[in-house]
């Protein structure tokens, strides 16, 4: 045996080809999951402190079945009562509206009085008033396979907003190729709107330009807009708490989710109205609505039980697929084209420079340990600053100091670019492998 | 015989009577949209135009949230939202609802909705 034997024998260089395979490859999504666990908590563990620029300007009215059964109509709604319901969105002068609702079949065919057409007259009146509007559209051929889409009547006053895509993740794009031709998601298009009157950075030019840009990895918020207790009863949502301790009980909600997940229920992020609102017939009334909706972006959608259209928020759980843009739009609103996202994956691998990164600390990792083995056993020092090496490596408490420090730093260069950070989760856990030898000491104890 | 007589005789002129009833006594919007009966948009009125005295409600369609009334000298039809009829033609006060509150991330609902009106099912 050498005196002073390498670092890692050639077993070790293969366990280590191994594990970059592993991650390479990501088998049974394990790695992905484990990723999208760390990504989610981080997300909770910032959402108390995530600024309502964005909130300011974006409202949601919801079609809840509390309206359904005041306006004794039923879903989908005949069209003369959604007509009505959009003209009195219009009476609010909003700045720009975005109709989560599919309108891809006419259900009042050969009936006039309450024909598609009388809510397209309404539409028209958007036009005509000069304020855009936004219809959800699949981004398909309609009628081509079976395929459904936004109705032509609709489509001739409306701009499509995409609603429907794919491989893209969790994530929010801001445009993608459709079968129609390159099509804006509701949160650019809306955001373009939002541009006209303020100042924002540069937007991308069409929308081919904005289907090459990252999608959008959507942060969500936490604490309610100021306004909504005026609108709304929320006793019932979660009180906003110092950031501190929002931050300690997201993390023990984090830790014992298996024992109580009943945090996860909150109240959703983006002012909200609820339809009925729109009704309200006393001036003072209408003037308290007219001050939440006058000059926002809204974004209309339902909460209809059995609907199904649900999005899944790592801060809230279940929560109408509407306020997924809403977010959106507020992460644009808040930080522009400065939106979190993933770096782009290496051409023909699903693999980007974030995950070498990871490996990198991983490997700090696996070298750290190594040296503190080698420490343990008496072996000579393994670099030529002797008196350092012996002092660093007879405690794990320096090493996995080490790693911290190096933890912190890479997340912070990636807070500062925007680039969502590394597996936060999976590093410390690793790194409490630098503790192996201590934790089999003390449960071995007295044996 | 009668009897039958006046009671269709009331129910074909009671929306007329209901309708006389009311008066536009503020013109709210500026322009003011004239629409056809379905409430597609014909022309706008600058409010500058519209008649300062109040102006009696000819015919009201709920259905559809409009009033005929006569501008000078032509009938037509408004949106109620561009203004103010007294007495009004519905009240409704801030319904102040519970604000939705999130479905915790497990749970499920594993059904979808019946038929919806106009489907004539």
């Amino acid at each position: 045996m050498s005196k002073n034997p390498p670092l890692f024998n050639r077993r070790r260089y293969l366990l280590a080809f191994f594990i970059v395979l592993l991650a390479v490859l990501d088998p049974f999504g394990l790695a992905s999951s484990s990723d999208k666990a760390s990504a989610q908590w981080l997300n909770r563990m910032f959402s108390s402190n995530y600024p309502s620029t964005g909130q300011q300007h974006i409202a949601v009215v919801l079609i809840d079945d509390a309206y359904l059964m005041r306006n004794n109509t039923s879903w989908p709604m005949p069209y003369s009562e959604q007509s009505k319901l959009f003209k009195r969105l219009l009476a609010y002068k909003p700045r720009a509206v975005f109709v989560d609702l599919l309108y891809s079949h006419d259900h009042s065919l050969g009936d006039p009085t309450q024909g598609s057409q009388l809510l397209a007259n309404v539409f028209e009146r958007y036009q005509r008033r000069g304020i855009p509007l936004l219809l959800a559209n699949t981004g398909v051929t309609r009628g081509e396979n079976g395929q459904a889409n936004t109705l032509e009547q609709f489509a001739a006053f409306s701009q499509p907003g995409l609603v429907v895509w794919d491989g893209v993740d969790d994530k929010y794009p801001l445009a993608m190729p459709t079968a129609l031709g390159l099509m804006e998601t509701p949160a650019l298009a809306l955001y373009r709107q939002f541009c006209k009157d303020a100042a924002c950075a540069a937007l991308p030019e069409n929308a081919e330009a904005a289907s090459r840009l990252q999608p959008i990895a959507v942060q969500w918020g936490l604490k309610l807009a100021a306004e909504q207790a005026q609108i709304a009863d929320i006793r019932h949502c979660a009180a906003p708490r110092n950031f501190v301790l929002d931050w300690v009980a997201q993390f023990f909600q984090a830790v014992f989710w298996k024992l109580d997940n009943s945090a996860q229920a909150r109240c959703p992020y983006s002012l909200t109205l609820s339809a009925s609102d729109l009704e309200v017939s006393s001036a003072q009334d209408q003037a308290l609505v007219a001050a939440l909706l006058r000059d926002r972006l809204v974004m209309v959608g339902a909460s209809i039980t059995s609907t199904g259209d649900l999005v899944q928020s790592p801060v809230h759980g279940l929560i109408p697929g509407v306020y997924l843009h809403a977010m959106a739009l507020d992460n644009l609103i808040d930080k522009g084209m400065d939106y979190d996202r993933e770096p782009a994956n290496f051409p023909g691998w699903n693999l980007h420079w974030v995950d070498v990164l990871e490996l990198g600390l991983l490997a700090l990792i696996i070298v750290l340990k190594a040296l503190h083995a080698r420490r343990l056993a008496g072996l000579h020092p393994w670099t030529r600053w002797r008196k350092q090496e012996i002092r660093f490596f007879t405690s794990p408490y320096p090493s996995w100091g080490l790693v911290m420090l190096m933890l912190l730093v890479v997340c912070g260069v990636l807070y500062l670019n925007h680039i969502t950070l590394v597996n936060v989760l999976g590093i410390v856990l690793l790194s409490l492998a630098l503790f192996s030898e201590r934790i089999e000491a003390f449960f071995d104890r007295g044996r | 015989m009668n009897r039958t007589l006046i009671v269709l005789l009331a129910a074909l002129y009671s929306q007329g009577v209901l309708a006389e009833t009311h008066v536009i006594k503020a013109f709210l919007a500026d322009p003011v949209e004239v629409v056809d009966e379905q409430g597609k948009l014909q022309r706008e009125i600058a409010h500058k135009d519209t008649p300062k005295q109040p102006v009696p409600v000819l015919q009201l369609n709920k259905a559809l949230e409009l009033v005929q009334v006569e501008l000078a000298g032509q009938k037509v039809w408004l949106d109620t939202r561009d203004l103010r009829i007294e007495p009004p033609l519905h009240v409704m006060s801030l319904p102040c609802q519970q604000m939705p509150q999130s479905l915790v991330s497990d749970s499920r609902n594993n059904s979808t909705l019946g038929y919806g009106a106009g489907c004539n099912q």
